[in-house]
């Protein structure tokens, strides 16, 4: 419970100015082997005689033999992570969490809307359902503040412009102009506006009885979100959502996540961080 | 190996002398850091940059206040040690003007000495990092300076005393035995250590920086039979007027 | 249920004997508190103590402890090993190591909690409740499992409840002490549970409570009681069911380190901080309230997650009443509080 495993920094890659991509292989080759996950799920990165943060795995299970993680810098311990070169080790945990139930949904169309660092764990979805086939469509509302903050761009930029024949369509909402945007906006007109997340939903029909939807952003963004797709007449049991919260086990001990009232509490870590807007009507607080 | 300078203002000189009071762990700190500058070890000193400036002591004189500025121009990272450096003790919990103090000790309202109204090093410079206590907590300077060394930053303590002393299980005094406690309000990492002698504690870390509830603690103690003005004296003892109600 | 007499002249020899199973610990006073710690002497303790500062789970769970230790750049585990006798333990106590139990035991394990529980044995003990009990109310105030032994005290002895495989081997090893309970014995034994259950002077309708509780989320009364509180975490730090944990790394030289968990409390304003700054319980109120609905979280299969032993109330500063903010909550109304009268230095 208490115990990571050594991973190796394979590779280091920078996303944007704030966050960096890192790519980790267990150096025990049998856990390597064994280390299997869901899209939605996360790990403890261990940074030894440090500390430990939680992280959601950003790499998809059908690529086997590494996992991916995207870590921006925002305190202490990501800062030290940030330093981080190809060879070292650190300690990973894991995985954690119940994970998005990709079997359930299979042969549905996937909505993935995504605000931010939301991306991260949603790439995992992303790459999950383009390659495994399964899934009818998946269309992608990835909201960004700025041309620099995109994260993954060049997988996204890729899918923007060439997603149809995969089945996959990818829209992009910003706030700060760029040339680059409006050069994308002149390509694509379809899939690219100035605004928020929610801005993306103007204009599209979205087959709600066949579609499940997936949301991952910053807390602000869930709300809005939530009611874009129940205005579309989204089921609450087909709005999955992964939340967050300072997770200090990662496994229904340390208390932190602890969220909900008299008659229904949940622990983020272990009975998410995947909830659907049911778990969110019933439990209090949790967006 | 990195560079560490320590840097002594207006004080006891008891903060200075709690890092030579590391005994053996100084042997790990000299394994991490060349000292370049520690006026109370020794008279050597050498000139240039630095990894590490740890300033003890308020900015109470123009002397103290060149010594700062030239400790935070030469240094990476720059920590406050002791209430004096980050919240101004109780040098700085006197009110009035400069003048009416000369005249109240002295007898002349003549600065001869260009003696400032005394106040912590953070009202005058960018701190990287602050260990509060009279005197801090020797072991959390230890922590600091072992992380840096190492390339992380140093953490917080985001508690109050009252949760140490319930770790150590010393009997709470402000319930038990109404002996007034500002542990409710106090920043921990000292091990509760008046609490273990059964004192109550007299909030020399300062305040905690959100979440407190002067006004609540204040209630308590005129209940116990405090008036406001020795409630007032109690606060502003060490936390440079950041507890009011 | 196996139930035996343990006559007054042979506690001394009983409790002797109970070293065999390893460091006996019970309830001592110390200032105006009560500490379980290490007996050598059975007249050390306190056994008609009202409640300890800190609740038995400190055993299980210590306030500080090193979980890893960390050796050429990899974490090494390490338990201790002793075998403790946790002599003297209420009801309440009993009650709350079994919530405790649902979750440290749970997948996966906690192996510091669970090799600790596997290497003691809980000896429980009768008693009066005073003015801060409630027990009664969320039924804590009798164990019917979570002991080894329970001992219920009579005018001339203790009549002793068997809960456990090791607590009928202990029985069996000291059978020459013990007697078959009489009549009289039982008669003795009713008569102290009906003055107990009459004691109390604390009660919680606990009946419908839990929808009360939840429908008053943004009752006026939180602001009353953010006022109040003083954010300290006392409450937490001296409840039997509290578990929440912080972990920290700490240097011993600079080239190895530790990791220590220590218990936390849902009332530090970093508890719901995330990283990028975020705080999803930003204000004291948020904090209070989220004490409360966890405390009352009720569990169908298990009841509250609170066991009435009034540590809460005992140890806060303010004078904030559990069952009281409980009341007023899930009524809507603002009730005067008096605060608890504490004596003068």
């Amino acid at each position: 419970m208490f115990q990571s495993f050594s991973a190796k920094v394979l590779e280091v890659r920078d996303l944007t100015p704030k966050e960096k991509l890192f790519t980790l292989r267990f150096v025990d080759p049998h856990i390597n082997e064994s280390f299997s996950y869901k899209p939605g799920q996360f790990v403890m990165v261990d940074l030894r005689g440090f500390g430990e943060f939680p992280i959601s795995i950003c790499s998809t299970p059908t690529r086997k033999g590494y996992i991916q993680l995207c870590v921006r810098r925002a305190g202490r311990l990501t800062k030290y992570m940030h330093e981080l070169r190809e060879g070292d080790i650190i300690g990973i945990r894991g995985p954690y969490g119940n994970g998005f139930p990709m079997e359930i949904m299979e042969g549905n169309k996937l909505l993935l809307v995504s605000g931010g660092l939301g991306m991260a764990p949603l790439r995992s979805v992303l790459w999950y359902a383009l390659d495994s086939g399964k899934y009818a469509e998946v269309r992608l509302f990835y909201g960004t503040r700025s041309y620099e903050d995109i994260l993954f761009r060049d997988e996204i930029f890729n899918l923007l412009q060439h997603g149809q024949y995969m089945n996959c369509y990818v829209k992009l909402s910003y706030e700060i102009d760029s040339p680059y945007f409006s050069q994308l906006e002149n390509n694509c007109p379809q899939s690219v506006c100035k605004g928020l997340v929610t801005d993306l939903f103007e204009g599209e029909k979205l087959d709600a009885e066949n579609s499940y939807a997936i949301i991952c952003g910053p807390p602000v963004m869930y709300k809005f979100v939530v009611k874009e797709l129940l205005n579309r007449n989204f089921h609450p049991g087909r709005i999955y959502m992964t939340l967050e919260r300072r997770m200090r086990c990662g496994v229904g001990k340390c208390g932190h996540c602890i969220v909900g009232t008299s008659n229904s509490i949940k622990y983020v870590c272990k009975d998410g961080p995947v909830f659907t807007y049911w778990d969110v009507l019933s439990t209090r607080g949790l967006i | 190996m990195r560079t560490l300078g320590v840097f002594e203002l207006t004080g006891c000189g008891g903060c200075a002398l709690n890092i030579i009071f590391l005994y053996n762990k100084l042997f790990d700190v000299i394994q991490l850091y060349k000292i370049k500058e520690f006026h109370m070890a020794s008279s050597y000193r050498e000139e240039g940059s630095l990894d590490v400036a740890l300033v003890s002591g308020s900015v109470s004189t123009q002397r103290d206040l060149e010594i700062l500025r030239r400790a935070r121009e030469n240094s990476r990272f720059l920590i406050a040690i002791g209430t004096c450096a980050t919240h101004g003790n109780m040098q700085s919990s006197l009110e009035g003007s400069m003048e009416e103090k000369l005249e109240r000790i002295y007898g002349t309202r003549d600065n001869y000495m260009g003696a400032l109204n005394s106040k912590p090093i953070v009202e005058y410079v960018k701190v990287d990092f602050a260990i509060p206590g009279c005197p801090y907590d020797k072991d959390e300077l230890y922590q600091a300076l072992i992380l840096l060394a190492k390339g992380v930053e140093p953490v917080y303590k985001d508690y109050p005393v009252c949760v140490e002393c319930k770790l150590n299980e010393y009997e709470c005094v402000l319930v038990k035995r109404g002996i007034p406690c500002l542990g409710p309000l106090t920043v921990g990492g000292c091990n509760a250590i008046c609490l273990r002698s059964g004192i109550g504690c007299i909030g020399c870390r300062g305040p905690l920086p959100k979440g407190v509830n002067p006004a609540g603690e204040a209630r308590i103690l005129k209940e116990l039979g405090y008036d406001d003005e020795y409630i007032r004296n109690k606060y502003k003892t060490f936390s440079g007027g950041g507890l009011k109600w | 249920m196996r139930y035996s007499k343990l006559p007054k002249e042979n506690f001394e020899a009983f409790f002797k004997s109970l070293e065999k199973w390893g460091a006996v610990y019970g309830p001592v006073k110390r200032g105006r508190i009560y500490s379980f710690e290490k007996i050598k002497d059975p007249n050390e303790m306190s056994l008609n103590y009202t409640r300890t500062m800190i609740p038995p789970k400190k055993f299980f769970v210590k306030p500080r402890e090193r979980i890893l230790r960390l050796k050429d750049g990899e974490w090494v585990e390490e338990c201790d090993e002793e075998k403790k006798v946790i002599f003297g333990v209420h009801s309440c106590d009993i009650n709350a190591l079994l919530i405790l139990d649902k979750v440290y035991l749970s997948y996966p394990e906690d192996p510091l909690y669970k090799r600790r529980r596997e290497n003691s044995l809980i000896i429980g003990i009768s008693c009066m409740p005073d003015e801060l009990c409630f027990c009664k109310s969320l039924g804590t105030d009798f164990a019917m499992h979570g002991f080894d032994l329970f001992l219920h005290e009579l005018p001339d002895g203790w009549l002793v409840r068997t809960g456990s495989v090791k607590g009928h081997e202990i029985i069996w090893r000291s059978r020459e002490l013990l007697q078959e309970p009489n009549e009289a014995d039982l008669e003795n034994f009713r008569k102290f549970e009906d003055r107990r259950i009459k004691s109390f002077k604390k009660e919680l309708d606990a009946q419908g409570i839990a929808d009360l509780f939840d429908l008053a989320y943004n009752s006026d009364v939180w602001k009353k009681y953010e006022e109040l509180c003083l954010g300290c975490g006392n409450c937490n730090m001296v409840c039997p069911t509290c578990r929440c944990y912080e972990v920290c790394d700490l240097w011993t030289s600079p080239y190895e380190a530790e990791r220590v968990r220590r218990y936390d409390s849902c009332f530090m304003e970093t508890h719901g901080l995330v990283a990028g700054g975020h705080n999803f319980r930003a204000t004291r109120l948020d904090r209070f309230r989220n004490r409360y609905y966890c405390k009352s979280y009720f569990d169908p299969q298990a009841g509250f997650n609170c066991v009435g032993c009034g540590r809460c109330d005992e140890f806060c500063p303010a004078g904030i009443e559990h069952v009281k903010v409980l009341y007023e909550i899930a009524r809507g109304r603002s009730y005067n509080v008096p605060i608890l009268q504490r004596k003068s230095a």
